[in-house]
C-alpha cells in the first residue's frame, strides 16, 4: 500500500508501547516470535523499534517513537494497534477499529482512495 | 530491557517477573568487592568480567544480539541509578523493586477494567478521535534521528497515514 499510494499520501508507523512484552501482563513470544522487555527509557524504545523495523522489512516506511509518556496513544487511543488517514484538511477522515481483530488495511486502502478522489 | 539484563548478570529466575526482594539484594551484594553496601560501576565491571556471564538458554537469537551490543552497567543503572551517583545503593535497588512491582500492579488494573494497556495516568478514553473531528496533534521523533516531526505540518499539504503498533 506505501508503494501504491506513498506519492499521495504521506505513512508513518508510530512505534507505540510493547503489547505483549514478556514481562506485561499478556507476555508473548518465543517459536520465532519477538521476546521483548517493555522498554523503561525513549532510548531502549528506539532499540526495539529499529529491530521491529529490520525484522519486519518496514524500512520504506519513515517510523516515529512515541515519547515516554505515550502522547501519540493516548490522544489516538492507539494501543495496540490501530490505523488511522488524516485527511489534508487536518481531520479524522478514517479511523480504524482496534487492532489486531480489527486491524483492516483494507478499509484503510479505501478510506485513502476516497481522500484521494478529492 | 534493564530488568532482563539483571536477570542475565545477577544470576536471577528470569521466568517469574516479580523476583524477590531479598534475592536481587543477595545477588547485587554478591558483586558488591568492598561491602561498602554500595555497588559502583568499577565493581560491577570487574565481576561481570571476570565471570564472562552468558546469557540465559532461553533468550532469543535476536534479543541475545540486541543485549549484546548494550553495556550491561549503562542499561541497568540507567533505571536504578536514580540520582546519577555512579553506583547503586541499596534504597535505589529497594526504590526499582518497588517500580517494578508497581508496573504489574497497573498490568493489573488494566485488565481488570479492559482498557488493553491503560496506565493508572491514562485519561479515560475508549476510542480515540472520531472521524471529522480534527486530529490531535504529536511532535514525535523519528527513528532515523533526523528532524522531529509535527503531524499538523501536513495540514493542507497531503494526507496523513497512521499505523500505530509495536513489535510484538
Amino acid at each position: 500500500m506505501w508503494e501504491k499510494y506513498g506519492d499521495d499520501v504521506q505513512f508513518f508507523v508510530v512505534y507505540i508501547k510493547e503489547a505483549h512484552a514478556i514481562d506485561s501482563r499478556s507476555p508473548m513470544g518465543g517459536n520465532g516470535m519477538p521476546i521483548v522487555e517493555d522498554p523503561l527509557s525513549l532510548w531502549e524504545r528506539k532499540g526495539v523499534a529499529e529491530v521491529c523495523m529490520t525484522k519486519l522489512e518496514l524500512e520504506p516506511m519513515p517510523m516515529l517513537i512515541d515519547d515516554m509518556q505515550n502522547t501519540a496513544n493516548n490522544a489516538y487511543h492507539a494501543w495496540p494497534d490501530r490505523l488511522y488517514l488524516i485527511g489534508k484538511d487536518g481531520r479524522v477522515a478514517y479511523h480504524g477499529g482496534p487492532g489486531p481483530f480489527e486491524f483492516s488495511p483494507d478499509e484503510l486502502e479505501e478510506a485513502i482512495q476516497k481522500e484521494a478522489g478529492q | 530491557m534493564a530488568r532482563r539484563m539483571m536477570s542475565r548478570y545477577f544470576q536471577l529466575d528470569d521466568d517469574d517477573a516479580r523476583v524477590p526482594l531479598a534475592e536481587l539484594q543477595g545477588a547485587i551484594a554478591s558483586y558488591d568487592a568492598n561491602g561498602d553496601g554500595v555497588l559502583q560501576a568499577d565493581e560491577f565491571r570487574a565481576r561481570a568480567e571476570a565471570s564472562k556471564v552468558t546469557a540465559p538458554g532461553d533468550d532469543s537469537r535476536m534479543v541475545q544480539r540486541f543485549m549484546d551490543g548494550m553495556d550491561p552497567w549503562e542499561t541497568i543503572a540507567a533505571a536504578v541509578d536514580a540520582d546519577g551517583s555512579g553506583s547503586m545503593s541499596s534504597q535505589e535497588l529497594v526504590a526499582f523493586h518497588a517500580k517494578m512491582a508497581e508496573g504489574s500492579g497497573a498490568w493489573e488494573l488494566a485488565a481488570m477494567t479492559g482498557g488493553g494497556g491503560a496506565t493508572r495516568a491514562e485519561p479515560e478514553q475508549k476510542s480515540g478521535p472520531a472521524v471529522g473531528s480534527m486530529a490531535p496533534d504529536f511532535i514525535l521523533e523519528p527513528l532515523d534521528g533526523k528532524a522531529l516531526v509535527r503531524l499538523s505540518s501536513f495540514r493542507g499539504e497531503r494526507p496523513v497515514a497512521l499505523v500505530f503498533g509495536s513489535y510484538t
